[in-house]
């Protein structure tokens, strides 16, 4: 009974989107107040709707509820509480109702926006309804999550025991706010397209979208490469793979935008660019969850089994991606924009540049994704694509944005002289001339682990002087603590902290790709081996019993120079319900880097198989990533201090 | 100030030259050498049991027999290329992760660079004269 009701509003959210819809439609030639207020209330009724249902198919994972198709396929009555509600969004029907909750939470959020233009609100709430109403179709009529079974199973299948991990837990809802989040900014583009009106008020209120939508995506994206380093055991955590590309695209494009709109904020020019950006972002997004969903580049075959599931597929990306294509062919031209021309060395053109490199990149790793695809599909020859390739191209692309990246801060809008810019670029290259000194008298350096650090430290360098020359520069005295805060925003450190975080980044990268060590072989109960200056001794072997899993755990004390450090316990697990196994690598993190050990099969007699590694600076990538975020929402919070006018700095 | 700059920027870039080229010199031991190549190969070339994976970083019985079989190809003499060739002939391009160049993969390796230099040329326009 339960199920139904979910089942019933989630019919009633489709009911009510369609009728706005239909309203929208009938009213934006003459559009009043009581049009707009109707709309945000049928807004608020969808968000409540599908929270309802979401909530209740969140209850029958809780419940472990047989009777429903999904349930017994992806969960199980003892696994543990977190990964029976993560189980929810798991699979491929619960999670497009977690993306159409999420959307439709985005979509009420905007409508409570006061500041928007009424032209523009309609446009965008109309635009987001359109949206929820295709997925919510998609939902009721190709995956349906209330779908019940015919004979009900006392036991559930279980979730892959890859995804019970908190980790991946809380991945998918990060990914998707950035995905969804992109949504907003999509419809302020198409928004403008419809009212034809574009100006700097539009630039400043689409930005903080922008920004909330680039920070969970990136830390979306980077809880998935956590997760890969942990729990796949094999000490990666980028491996170019098609899934990883389609979170990857939006996020590029998303960074683009979020340059690109600055230059429209402060100069209302490059509005048509800025436009498409908003409107290939969220294209992105779209293809991005196909493509995880459907499994369309995994295998092809997989997609090809649901005809129907496909077509409905290809409809929602030519309605949502081609109608605004064609709208935009149709509308850019009647945005007039100043002819401005600006100096070499302006914000203005780093700006530009940063679009260029980033764009690029971005079709890079387009190619890399579907060219296999096409390739196969128009001559039958079949290639593979991996990180080789990424290296040779991606990486060249992506070099100059970062030098670029460090000195853009410095320069001044349009046609005004930069002041201490060859100070800089004089500090900048003597520093990092003497790091790339250093790198290179480590042991085991080479050449590209001398760019890649030395890119790191030039980063370093030009952010933190950025940071201390603007504060010269505001001359502000704090007087109390809670002007730090106003402080804080009035010189953009948002900017600030999330290039800092690319350079940890950097730096983590250069530490992980070019100075790790390895040990791989077979060991024994008491032996001991070594990598770098680490000693390993293999301690003992056990067999645990979990929740839902029989492990087999192995216990390495780890010791630098002589003094014990601690525990590494790498186990191997065995989930009797999915029939699978796992391995869970042992990882002892620090500072410096990580030590992390893989058990491998073996007895007692020959001793097992090991895998050790030391990561020199990894954890580095993720911080430099949480950075990042971080960086996203400051200059979010940022902006809604600018907007309340009474602040007074001096 | 500037000359100070200048000086030291060059003084150091000789020193960052001069001590990587005593690191080039080090004499490895050959098996060693052949470890290192077989890894190298060995991550260029698919799993192609599993999803997505190089062999490096596989553990299946067959990633174990291929890194084995470019191992021994290599004591034997083949030097790089020659492996790659060999093991993309019995097995299809498509277990090299890495495409080789061909009129098949000739987009793929140069759109990226194509596009970049079209886009610059597009955006000088934008600069002052």
């Amino acid at each position: 009974m339960i199920p139904e009701i979910g089942h019933i509003f989630l019919i009633l959210a489709f009911v009510s989107s369609i009728m706005q819809i239909t309203y929208w439609t009938y009213n934006t030639k003459n559009l009043n107040l009581l049009a707009l207020d109707i709309l945000k209330n049928g807004v608020l009724i969808n968000c409540l709707f599908i929270l309802i249902s979401f909530s209740i198919l969140t209850y029958s994972f809780v419940v472990s509820d047989f009777s429903l198709l999904i349930v017994s396929n992806n969960s199980h009555s003892l696994k543990p509480m977190l990964y029976k509600i993560s189980g929810t969004w798991g699979n491929h029907e619960g999670s497009l109702l977690l993306w159409v909750l999420i959307l439709s939470s985005f979509t009420f959020w905007v409508s409570k926006k006061k500041q928007i233009n009424n032209n523009l609100l309609f446009s965008i709430l109309g635009v987001q309804t359109l949206i929820l109403c295709l997925f919510l179709a998609f939902i009721l009529f190709t995956s349906n999550p209330f779908e019940r079974v015919e004979t009900i199973a006392l036991e559930g299948r279980g979730l892959n025991p890859l995804l019970q991990d908190p980790g991946l837990a809380f991945h998918p809802p990060m990914l998707y706010i950035g995905y969804v989040g992109l949504s907003v900014s999509f419809s302020f583009a198409v928004g403008a397209l419809i009212t034809g009106k574009i100006n700097k008020e539009w630039a400043q209120q689409i930005r903080p979208w922008i920004s909330i939508s680039w920070s969970a995506l990136t830390l979306g994206i980077a809880l998935g490469s956590w997760w890969a380093y942990y729990e796949l055991g094999w000490g990666g955590w980028w491996f170019w793979d098609p899934v990883e590309n389609a979170s990857f695209m939006p996020w590029l494009i998303a960074t683009a935008l979020l340059h690109s709109i600055r230059i429209l904020e402060k100069r209302l020019i490059f509005v048509n660019w800025c436009i498409l950006l908003s409107i290939l972002g969220f294209s992105f997004s779209l293809l991005g969850t196909f493509i995880v969903r459907s499994g369309l580049l995994t295998s092809v075959h997989s997609f090809a089994t649901d005809p129907s599931r496909g077509v409905f597929i290809l409809i929602i990306m030519i309605i949502s991606i081609g109608g605004p294509l064609i709208l935009y062919a149709l509308k850019s031209s009647i945005f007039k924009e100043p002819k401005v021309q600006f100096n070499l060395l302006s914000k203005e053109s780093a700006l530009l540049i940063n679009n260029l490199f980033f764009t690029t990149a971005t079709a890079t790793v387009l190619i890399g994704t579907l060219y296999p695809l096409f390739l196969d599909a128009l001559s039958g020859a079949k290639i593979s694509i991996g990180p080789a390739y990424y290296n040779a191209t991606f990486a060249p692309i992506m070099t100059p944005i970062i030098l670029l990246m460090a000195i853009a801060p410095f320069l001044n809008w349009g046609k005004g002289k930069s002041k201490n810019l060859l100070k800089i670029i004089a500090l900048l290259t003597l520093t990092s001339l003497i790091a790339a000194f250093s790198l290179s008298t480590i042991n085991g350096s080479s050449i590209f682990a001398i760019i890649c650090g030395t890119l790191s430290f030039w980063l370093f360098v030009g952010v933190i002087s950025d940071f201390f020359v603007k504060i010269k520069e505001t001359k502000l005295k704090i007087t109390k603590m809670g002007s730090i805060f106003l402080y804080i925003s009035k010189i953009g450190i948002g900017m600030n902290v999330a290039h800092l975080g690319v350079a940890i980044f950097l730096a983590g990268i250069t530490g992980e790709q070019f100075f790790k060590t390895e040990f791989s072989g077979r060991k024994n109960i008491g032996d001991t081996f070594y990598i770098e200056d680490k000693l390993l001794e293999f301690k003992n072997f056990q067999t645990l019993k979990g929740p839902n899993y029989q492990s087999e755990m192995a216990t390495f004390t780890l010791y630098q120079n002589n003094k014990f450090i601690g525990y590494l316990k790498p186990e191997k697990r065995f989930y009797p319900t999915e029939q699978s196994q796992t391995t869970e690598a042992a990882i002892l993190t620090g500072f410096w880097g990580d030590t992390y050990v893989v058990l491998g099969d073996g007895d007692n007699q020959s001793g097992w198989s090991i895998r050790a590694y030391f990561n020199p600076l990894v954890s580095w990538i993720w911080s430099g990533a949480f950075f990042m975020a971080l960086g996203g929402l400051l200059s979010f919070f940022e902006h809604k201090n600018i907007t309340k006018k009474n602040i007074r700095l001096t | 100030m500037k000359k100070i700059y200048l000086n030291l920027s060059l003084l150091s870039f000789f020193l960052m030259i001069t001590s990587h080229l005593t690191f080039a010199d080090e004499i490895i031991p050959k098996t060693n050498l052949i470890t290192n190549k077989t890894r190298e190969i060995a991550q260029n070339i698919k799993c192609l049991v599993c999803q997505n994976q190089s062999i490096d970083e596989s553990n299946s019985e067959l990633a174990k027999d291929l890194k084995n079989l470019i191992k021994e190809k290599l004591e034997s003499g083949l030097n790089e290329n020659e492996v790659y060739s060999f093991l993309s002939e019995r097995y299809g391009d498509s277990i090299l992760l890495k495409p080789p160049l061909n009129t098949n993969t000739i987009l793929l390796w140069f759109l990226p660079f194509i596009i970049l230099v079209f886009s610059s040329i597009y955006i000088t326009k934008f600069f002052k004269k």
